[in-house]
């Protein structure tokens, strides 16, 4: 049920995008319209149950994130008080410890915000991290770049024939192939992922534009010869679709994700 | 129930076939062993399991009312198409159905007592056109040349393959146009880190002129036989370059390169007019495809006499036998970059440093590809490795970015 609200969200939104203002009787039409074409009733007494339930398990996140960011506080404190302890005795063991407890506490800060900020799937940043981390409060850009919207096409067929582990499975390989041959790049980049099927790159500090054009289109190429083998002995060899935009400091993204998502319906 | 036929027919609602190929596996070994009159005996008791033993047992096991159409199309090939879009769990059932039928069955020899078993490979494919036959057959091909039984390839997702069509084209484009440029990445000395050689990487541009990489074209352009045109477009540019800059040059050759004369002798020609060759490596790729030595040592032999130097590029992986190098007459050998790139790793360390050891004593200078970072240089240098290559050294670069423009 989860993964359906959240296609139906994902519609919704993208629907949507374009408007100045999104009015909560706008979002709540669309989203009730997205339902009814994927054919779930939310009326329905077994839809609410699977609705309830899934709103519970986020507010057990939500209360798993506080305990922590508390118990993370409480714990952060106590180091700093031994800290200043153990400079003031010059107790070298002791700094040793708290300096362990440290990297621990800095572990389970990054799991955290991995829980928060990464995709389950493909473990490529989410679409809360785009607006809540890569772009400023106004959901403007915060650097010059170009952002690449790497759309999977077959996702869905695939999806519908073969089910879920292979159509995950085709999106883990995509985004950890193309994650591998930007990294031999030594590009800057991020990926994240925007849609059921649809991944945004955004990569800052371009040294050479058309350099980067390039490397996109061998990539796109690249992706489109490369054939996966299921264990059921399926041979996929799937479409992928990679459209670019330039963005600049403090350009709107709605503009930019736009123009993108325009690009590849046209196409 | 005819309404609803007639609608599916109207409406194309279901007009998706499932199509298995079955191909007996050596039966060119069978016919010569028992002859060919056994040949065709063991053809006519396969059409008839599996016109009725599988037939039934496919129909038993999908339990409802399909067509299923048997035949035996050529020689040892037999068609089995169901008139349904069968989804991947059924197609996986009735394949395993369809191969025990087959191998488990003992089959008849002409006036013998005896029985033989006979194995066979399976394509499957599924489709609402023609093309179903070609990627079951594809399935097939495959699946021998990968040493399994069964492959399968639904032939909606190999619609994209029309993509290649655009490949040919811009293939087409770059030989017309004169558009096949050797991009130069540069190799250095480790010992003074100068960079004294520059290795010719192949590119070609689209219509929109963006660069196209040989790992996307070359495959196409061997397939479709336009491969010498652009190795003959690549080298005169690199001795344009190399008369007009004078750098020295490495070229990526293939063994089957070699083998062609055409290649061969423009290769040699055109080093020999231009009087190029102390400038020129040649890098040959060492492929399992080496299987005639003899051929190898006699064009390295004949080229050397023009000052050219000759490279085994990407050793490390493939086959990778000291012997082979060992009958070879070479200068470097160019360790493969997936090696390079594990150096910090023990193992692969280890593997680097007998390579390096092995070489030294035959007298062999010894480049890294893939000197991708700082650290990875270290390594390099650290087990004395002569020369570097990655993008650490350089990217490939076009000849206006790495001099200018110079009249």
């Amino acid at each position: 049920m989860k993964n359906k609200l959240k296609k139906i969200t994902n519609l919704t939104v993208n629907e949507l995008l374009s408007n100045e203002v999104i009015l909560p009787s706008n979002y709540l039409e669309k989203f009730n319209y997205h339902a009814k074409e994927l054919e779930i009733n939310l009326d329905d007494e077994i839809s609410k149950q699977e609705i309830n339930k899934v709103i519970l398990e986020d507010f057990k996140t939500i209360e798993d994130y506080m305990n922590l960011i508390m118990a993370t506080t409480i714990n952060l404190k106590e180091n700093t008080l031994n800290a200043k302890n153990a400079i003031v005795e010059k107790d070298i063991n002791s700094l040793g410890n708290i300096y362990e407890k440290m990297i621990n506490l800095e572990k389970e800060l990054k799991e955290l915000n991995n829980k928060l900020f990464l995709d389950d799937t493909t473990h490529t940043y989410n679409k809360k991290w785009i607006y809540n981390k890569f772009l400023n409060e106004n959901a403007q850009f915060q650097e010059n770049g170009i952002c690449i919207l790497v759309d999977v096409i077959d996702y869905s067929y695939i999806l519908k024939e073969y089910g879920e582990l292979l159509a995950n499975n085709l999106l883990i390989f995509a985004t950890k192939f193309i994650d591998q041959k930007l990294k031999d790049e030594h590009l800057d980049f991020k990926i994240s992922r925007y849609d059921e099927n649809k991944f945004l790159i955004f990569l800052c500090n371009i040294d050479n534009k058309q350099n980067l054009i390039n490397s996109i289109i061998n990539l796109e190429q690249l992706l489109l010869h490369t054939t996966l083998k299921s264990n059921s002995g399926l041979f996929i060899k799937a479409k992928y679709e990679f459209t670019h935009s330039e963005f600049k400091l403090n350009q709107d993204s709605k503009d930019i994700f736009e123009i993108l998502l325009t690009q590849t319906k046209e196409a | 129930m005819i309404f609803k036929k007639l609608s599916n027919i109207l409406f194309k609602k279901n007009n998706i076939k499932t199509l298995f190929l079955v191909d007996i596996l050596y039966m060119k070994d069978l016919n010569a062993i028992y002859n060919f009159k056994n040949g065709d005996f063991l053809i006519k008791q396969l059409n008839f399991i599996l016109k009725n033993q599988t037939k039934e047992l496919l129909k038993r096991t999908l339990n409802r009312d399909i067509k299923i159409k048997i035949k035996n199309t050529h020689a040892d090939i037999f068609e089995i198409l169901l008139f349904d879009n069968l989804p991947i769990e059924e197609i996986v059932t009735l394949k395993n159905i369809i191969y025990e039928c087959v191998v488990s069955n003992d089959f008849k020899l002409l006036n013998s007592d005896s029985t033989i078993n006979i194995d066979i490979t399976i394509g499957c494919s599924k489709g609402a056109d023609k093309s179903i036959k070609i990627y079951a057959e594809k399935a097939v091909y495959n699946a021998k040349l990968n040493f399994l039984h069964y492959m399968y390839y639904d032939s909606f997702l190999y619609k994209n393959e029309a993509v290649n069509e655009n490949l040919l084209e811009t293939l087409n484009y770059s030989i017309e146009h004169n558009l096949v440029e050797p991009y130069f990445q540069a190799i250095m000395d480790n010992s003074n880190d100068e960079i004294v050689k520059y290795e010719a990487l192949m590119r070609i541009f689209d219509k929109d002129g963006n660069i196209v990489m040989p790992n996307i074209f070359i495959h196409k352009a061997k397939k479709c036989r336009l491969y010498n045109k652009l190795m003959e477009i690549l080298i005169d540019k690199i001795i344009i370059y190399i008369l007009k800059y004078k750098i020295h040059v490495s070229i990526n050759i293939d063994y089957v390169d070699i083998l062609n004369p055409h290649i061969k002798k423009t290769l040699i020609d055109k080093i020999k007019k231009n009087k190029v060759g102390e400038y020129i490596t040649l890098e040959i790729l060492e492929s399992e495809k080496v299987s005639n030595f003899n051929i190898v040592n006699e064009f390295i032999n004949e080229i050397r006499k023009f000052g050219v130097k000759i490279a085994i590029d990407d050793f490390g992986t493939g086959f990778s036998n000291y012997e082979n190098i060992l009958n070879l007459n070479i200068d470097y050998i160019k360790i493969d970059g997936s090696l390079i790139k594990k150096i910090d790793e023990d193992i692969y360390l280890n593997l680097i440093k007998s390579i390096v050891l092995f070489s030294k004593q035959q007298n062999i200078k010894v480049v890294a590809e893939f000197v991708s970072d700082l650290k990875i240089l270290r390594y390099v240098k650290n087990v004395l490795i002569e020369y570097s290559q990655g993008y650490h050294i350089g990217k490939p670069m076009s000849i206006t970015e790495l001099f200018g423009e110079k009249s």
